[in-house]
């Protein structure tokens, strides 16, 4: 098969525990999802932050992913250093899609991803946060450059606001 | 002078009369200002809308691609984001709002420069602002290294105490 001949996806392995770094406040998580494509493992890295969910007053999110170098056949991770804080700032309670995944184009037409997504119910007044980190481990056999991208995003299936945001780097496989 | 020896902070020499990519309805301009960190001049460059207009509600996003230099070339780093903007007033009275916009580059491990971008308007009940302008900075690193970047643009309401931001982080790379 033609995938993988280009690559080799490897499952990450050491994640024991997965940490699930989501915090609300007066609310209440109605549904989580993790899932991946072509079968890969997804994996959440400790968070770098403990921040407490108090410490932030405006909604906010952030994704970042960091370029990686790696030998031919090395096993290469590649992570979003996702962040997010949405307070509920209106008088009615809300239900916000949470969502943070990691992707790699393996080639033009084809990108392995690992995602999460949460529906969040929050009343006046409460917050949620999420410092997730996904993360995806990939080995290449072939030389080049690979785009990887993170994306972090909230809606409220467009009662009040979303926000979007998008992070582009490259891994480099030597 | 230490931060010389890291990075050039090259910022556009003026502020030219450009046509942003803004649109207002039904709302005014009260005040824009830009400004650098460092006191220097700053540009705006329009970035392209990357989203559907969504109106109804306030929908912010923010992109940025990490770059490859070279030690002593420069870099764009709002040439490589995107940004949107967009809030419409759903009230039934006249509201306030605030659009905050930061570009940044890594200095070394403990500074970062910034360009800022302030703008006040009011909307009247229906009517919305959306924009897509950045201010633009170009980097030049004499050191090799991996150089954090990023774009940061948000909304508050003052009268609902409402806001959001997104902040997207990219990192330049100079070898």
């Amino acid at each position: 098969m033609k995938m993988k001949f280009i690559l080799s996806l490897v499952a990450a392995a050491v994640i024991s525990s997965p940490v699930m770094a989501l915090q609300v406040t007066k609310g209440k998580v109605i549904s989580h999802k993790e899932w991946s494509t072509s079968g890969v493992s997804a994996s959440y890295l400790q968070p770098k932050s403990s921040a407490s969910v108090t410490a932030h007053g405006a909604t906010y999110i952030s994704a970042s992913v960091r370029p990686v170098q790696a030998a031919v056949g090395e096993n290469a991770t590649i992570t979003n250093d996702s962040y997010l804080y949405i307070r509920n700032e209106s008088n009615k309670t809300h239900s916000y899609y949470v969502g943070a995944n990691v992707c790699i184009w393996h080639d033009i037409n084809n990108q392995e991803c690992v995602y999460s997504r949460d529906v969040v119910e929050v009343e006046p007044g409460g917050a949620i946060m999420n410092v997730n980190r996904p993360s995806l481990t990939v080995a290449f056999q072939q030389a080049g450059e690979y785009d990887t991208f993170a994306e972090t995003y909230f809606n409220d299936n467009g009662v009040e606001k979303a926000s979007y945001s998008q992070s582009h780097g490259k891994l480099t496989v030597n | 002078m230490k931060l010389n020896r890291i990075l050039l902070v090259v910022l556009i020499a003026s502020i030219s009369q450009v046509a942003t990519a803004s649109e207002i309805y039904k709302g005014k301009i009260i005040s824009e200002k830009m400004w650098a960190d460092n006191g220097g001049k700053v540009k705006l460059i329009n970035t392209k809308f990357r989203s559907e207009h969504k109106h109804g509600y306030i929908f912010v996003d923010a992109f940025i691609e990490s770059q490859k230099a070279a030690v002593n070339a420069a870099t764009s780093v709002a040439g490589n984001s995107q940004t949107d903007v967009m809030v419409q007033n759903t009230s039934d009275k006249e509201q306030s709002y605030f659009v905050r916009q930061t570009v940044c580059a890594e200095l070394d491990d403990h500074n970062m420069h910034c360009l800022h971008r302030y703008i006040d308007l009011e909307l009247e009940p229906s009517g919305y602002f959306s924009d897509n302008a950045l201010p633009d900075m170009s980097v030049i690193h004499n050191t090799p290294g991996v150089y954090k970047i990023n774009v940061e643009s948000g909304v508050l309401n003052f009268n609902h105490s409402n806001s959001t931001f997104a902040n997207a982080e990219g990192y330049v790379v100079v070898s």
